[in-house]
């Protein structure tokens, strides 16, 4: 995947890969592929899933920080909602009252 | 209807800019912000880490302010702001150390060290749940007793940090800050004014529906003083406590 | 003028403190109630750490001494404020003619004498059943220092916030809940200087200057809230501030503020 894995601690792949084949190349045009042997690209696939786990990990980490983060404001501003509506009800209590005593005001007298 | 209809002024505004500005924040950290070097991806929890316990601090010294002229100048207005900063300063804290808790976790392998900040953050929270707990349950003196907590919350603030301090510190200092890269910078301003927003914005619900409760509750108490109350009328007045 | 006033509030904590003690070593109930208290979690450290490496000591030992002496200072002023709504006289006494300073003085003296006799027992108990927890020859005095320091510092958050729990509607579980988040800084840093002066360690007193002047910070500011916490509603006329409109107001009732009952009569 990524075209910069170092590579150059290895040694050169012609050393031992490249240089068996090679002869066979001018017979039928086969080309061997060189600089990718099998240590070379076990080491990267361990250096990629090491990387995807680190990325995976990180990714979930994000995902819980900001869902804890938003919903401990949704629940306080639900918190607040039902605060509000308790005080709506308060009120309507307190309006229905007054309007009680004033109709009894009215009639009392 | 009335306190319902109060209740959409600057607060709304308030909560409709933070939801405008946490979409934008959001793009600028994930699209636009390079991923730090050594932490990783996980660094972006850092973008609303940092605005939360910069919050805590700002709301802990309202409280602590507001709970000053409260006893001093013996203000029901200071008292109620004092309140409403209480409880978001609280709700900041529980932000600001939960997701720490995580970020430490992804970048040092570890939820909790005992470093000066995070014990400083942890005590302050804990200040301010005794100070919500003390104001709700405190009794008769709970008003005054729980602003003279939060004085010395507020108070503690350099006190805990100076006395936690001979612990290692594995926090990332305030120079690190300082000396962020000019685009993490951009990154991290919308997401501080959006969290800002938002819990001012709380703030000044939280703040709102004090006013109206102690309102609901002189007026009740007026109507009952004006004859002799029936039983009915003890039961809103104590429950919107 | 200043200097004859705070002459004034220190002779008057001085007899208010004489007053406490008098009473106290009449009966003693405070004293053994808080030693006793002392030697039980003394003996639930013995049994509970008997097994404990010496290496560990070093480190463990100051941290048993400080949440003990939290714990018995949580009892102790319990107790030192219980006994005067028992009696009834807490009000009488700030309704009487006496600076709320030296009020506050007294009690945070009384507390911190119960707190050293504690100490006195704790101190010396740890070093028998931890033998390992210090070096050869350490400092008496700078133990002596530290613990009066430490519990200077938690006596004097203490005294305010145990005062006006008492004074209110008496819910002394809140006590807890305020005083160990709000004394952490006072008695972590203690924690430090036992540390160092179990070790020897050259700056122990460098440390102990540093409690000495949070412990100064946290007095200040106790006295000076003492007032307000406490008299705030109950005696609206007095202190400064614009009484007019008093915090008491139209709420008081359904708080059940504190009424003419708590202003009873002084039965010393």
């Amino acid at each position: 995947m990524n075209p910069t894995i170092p590579t150059s601690t290895k040694t050169p792949p012609t050393a031992d890969q490249g240089a068996v084949p090679a002869p066979a190349q001018a017979e039928d045009g086969y080309e061997a592929v060189t600089g990718l042997d099998k240590e070379t690209v076990a080491l990267k696939r361990t250096y990629e899933a090491e990387v995807e786990a680190k990325v995976a990990s990180d990714y979930s980490h994000i995902v819980w920080a900001y869902g804890i983060l938003w919903s401990l404001f949704c629940g306080f501003a639900i918190v607040l909602l039902v605060r509000g509506a308790r005080q709506q009800r308060d009120l309507q209590a307190l309006r229905r009252e007054l309007e009680r005593r004033g109709e009894q005001a009215v009639d009392g007298p | 209807m009335s306190a319902l209809s109060r209740s959409f002024g600057r607060p709304g505004v308030l909560l409709c800019t933070a939801l405008v500005t946490f979409p934008y924040a959001l793009q600028r950290v994930f699209l636009h912000t390079p991923i730090e070097s050594e932490m990783g991806t996980a660094q972006k929890i850092f973008y609303f880490h940092l605005p939360m316990a910069w919050g805590l601090m700002l709301f802990a010294m309202i409280s602590g302010v507001a709970a000053v002229l409260q006893l001093l100048r013996r203000s029901e207005r200071a008292e109620d702001v004092a309140k409403a900063a209480g409880e978001v300063c609280a709700l900041l804290g529980i932000g600001a150390l939960m997701s720490g808790a995580i970020w430490g976790d992804a970048t040092w392998g570890t939820p909790w060290t005992g470093d000066a900040r995070l014990v400083t953050t942890a005590l302050l929270e804990l200040v301010f749940i005794a100070y919500l707990i003390v104001a709700k349950f405190g009794g008769p003196m709970a008003a005054r007793l729980a602003a003279a907590l939060a004085v010395f919350g507020a108070l503690d603030v350099p006190i805990i940090y100076y006395s936690v301090k001979i612990w290692k510190t594995t926090h990332p200092k305030a120079q690190v800050v300082q000396s962020l890269p000019p685009e993490m910078w951009a990154s991290l301003w919308p997401c501080l004014f959006a969290i800002l927003a938002c819990s001012f914005a709380l703030f000044e619900l939280r703040l709102r529906q004090e006013r109206v409760g102690r309102r609901l509750d002189e007026a009740w108490l007026a109507l009952s003083a004006s004859d002799v109350a029936p039983p009915e009328h003890t039961a809103p007045s104590g429950r919107s406590a | 003028m200043l200097q004859n006033a705070s002459v004034t509030a220190l002779r008057q904590t001085w007899i208010l403190a004489r007053n406490d003690l008098r009473q106290e070593l009449r009966e003693l109930e405070l004293l053994i109630t808080s030693v006793f208290f002392t030697v039980v979690i003394l003996a639930l450290y013995a049994v509970s750490f008997a097994e404990m490496s010496k290496s560990a000591q070093p480190k463990a030992v100051p941290g048993m001494l400080w949440i003990a002496l939290a714990f018995v200072g949580a009892l102790t002023l319990t107790r030192v404020f219980e006994r005067e709504r028992e009696a009834d006289t807490f009000g009488a006494l700030l309704a009487a003619p006496v600076n709320r300073v030296a009020i506050y003085g007294a009690k945070f003296s009384v507390t911190l004498l119960v707190l050293c006799v504690c100490s006195a027992v704790l101190v010396p108990g740890l070093m028998v059943v931890f033998p390992s927890s210090g070096v050869e020859g350490w400092s008496a005095l700078e133990m002596l220092a530290t613990v009066l320091l430490g519990c200077a510092g938690f006596a004097a958050v203490g005294t305010l916030f145990a005062a006006g729990l008492a004074h209110g509607g008496g819910k002394n579980v809140l006590l807890s809940v305020v005083l160990y988040p709000l004394t952490t800084p006072v008695l972590m840093m203690s924690l430090v200087a036992t540390q160092r002066v179990l070790q020897a360690h050259p700056g122990a007193w460098d440390i102990l200057a540093k409690i000495a002047a949070v412990d100064v910070i946290l007095l200040i500011v106790g006295g000076a809230l003492f007032e307000s916490v406490l008299v705030g509603g109950a005696a609206r006329g007095s202190g400064g501030g614009d009484s007019s409109r008093g915090a008491g107001g139209a709420r008081a009732p359904r708080g059940g503020e504190v009424g003419p009952n708590m202003l009873g009569d002084d039965s010393r």
